[in-house]
């Protein structure tokens, strides 16, 4: 999710393109062209400008229903239900990537949270993260803590709360995961998921 | 006569030949589940970018073939007309952005309370709170849509999945 004012612009977007089963975005007012998941232009008149990224939760409706009693939902199109799939994951989880991973422990569409600071990246398996709750780790020289909060507190502040918690000296990235998949963060959290590009090392 | 027929015919396949890989070049790089290399990409959204002025050339170079013709008999003008025909199809076809076919947008978006979304309570949602507001995004309609243009708050954002 991306601020889509930039430069004094205000930018409207259009699905445009594909760049290694990321898409492309392209803007009405300027034809240039951006990198969904890193919010980057690609070409065009602002190649090189970067969206300023927008934090967000994934989490259920139930929850945001709970935390945002005031909250609105976006609806489906009418006559678009048919294109809706909310159990798409299993089906996505066979098509074949164009990142090369035979390097990796792990499987091209494994469910990791990937942490990006000081210059460098790393993953951590989310089923990983779901069994040992809370990962002590070093990126560069920064220390890190990646804390799971189960379906039952998915939510930044309460990954950091817990995270200040357990080491309140410590300049700190923090995510948590949620059950289904990498949920919030700080830091350049990314996911690597469906279609999405796998950032950092896998 | 051949110093007569070739002007018009290297201007009309000329023509068609820009306007066909006006039309190919971004749907042959941008295929799904290939890797894009840096410059394949790059030749792809530079013909995106400037497709209209190479279909603006493509219509100028049929027209002209077609008057170079007209004085040589009716195959000659049915040939040279064909070609601009052809020419001018294959513009209008590389103007669809097929993307946003496959994937139609949401230009103007509603949104219910959360009880009457009439999700189930396990549906996942993107969540963003601006000031005062919030709003949840399902991935199920994100998923399909993948690009939605909203304003949250005083906030113009772009939501992606």
């Amino acid at each position: 999710m991306w601020k889509r004012t930039i430069q004094g612009k205000t930018l409207t977007f259009h699905l445009a393109g594909i760049h290694n089963q990321n898409f492309l975005m392209r803007d009405e007012e300027t034809g240039s062209f951006w990198q969904q998941v890193s919010g980057e232009c690609v070409a065009g008149p602002m190649r090189g400008a970067q969206l300023e990224r927008v934090h967000n939760d994934e989490l259920t409706v139930a929850r945001f229903r709970a935390e945002s009693p005031g909250g609105q939902v976006l609806l489906g199109e009418p006559g678009y239900s048919d294109s809706y799939e909310r159990d798409w994951e299993p089906g996505i989880d066979k098509l074949p990537t164009v990142v090369d991973t035979r390097d990796s422990p792990l499987p091209p569409r494994a469910l990791v949270a990937g942490v990006a600071v000081g210059g460098k990246a790393r993953a951590y398996e989310a089923s990983r993260l779901a069994a040992e709750r809370v990962i002590l780790d070093e990126l560069g020289e920064v220390p890190v803590v990646l804390g799971r909060a189960g379906d039952a507190c998915c939510e930044h502040s309460t990954a950091a709360s817990m995270a200040r918690r357990c080491c309140s000296r410590l300049p700190m990235a923090s995510i948590c995961a949620t059950r289904r998949r990498g949920a919030c963060g700080t830091s350049g959290a990314a996911r690597s998921r469906g279609r999405r590009r796998p950032r950092g090392c896998v | 006569m051949p110093s007569h027929r070739r002007p018009f015919v290297l201007l009309g396949l000329g023509a068609l030949l820009v306007a066909l890989a006006t039309l190919v070049t971004p749907l042959w790089v941008m295929r799904p589940f290939r890797p894009q290399g840096p410059t394949e990409l790059a030749v792809a959204l530079w013909v995106l970018r400037f497709g209209p002025w190479l279909l603006l050339g493509a219509g100028l170079m049929a027209v002209a073939a077609v008057v170079r013709a007209w004085p040589g008999g009716w195959w000659r003008r049915i040939g040279a007309v064909v070609m601009l025909v052809l020419t001018l199809g294959a513009g209008m076809l590389s103007r669809i952005n097929v993307f946003e076919k496959m994937f139609e947008p949401m230009p103007a978006p509603r949104f219910a309370g959360a009880s009457e979304s009439g999700l189930p309570d396990a549906a996942i949602v993107m969540a963003v709170r601006v000031g005062e507001q919030a709003r949840a995004y399902p991935v199920e309609v994100m998923a399909y849509h993948h690009v939605l243009n909203d304003v949250v708050g005083d906030a113009a954002i772009v939501v992606t999945y």
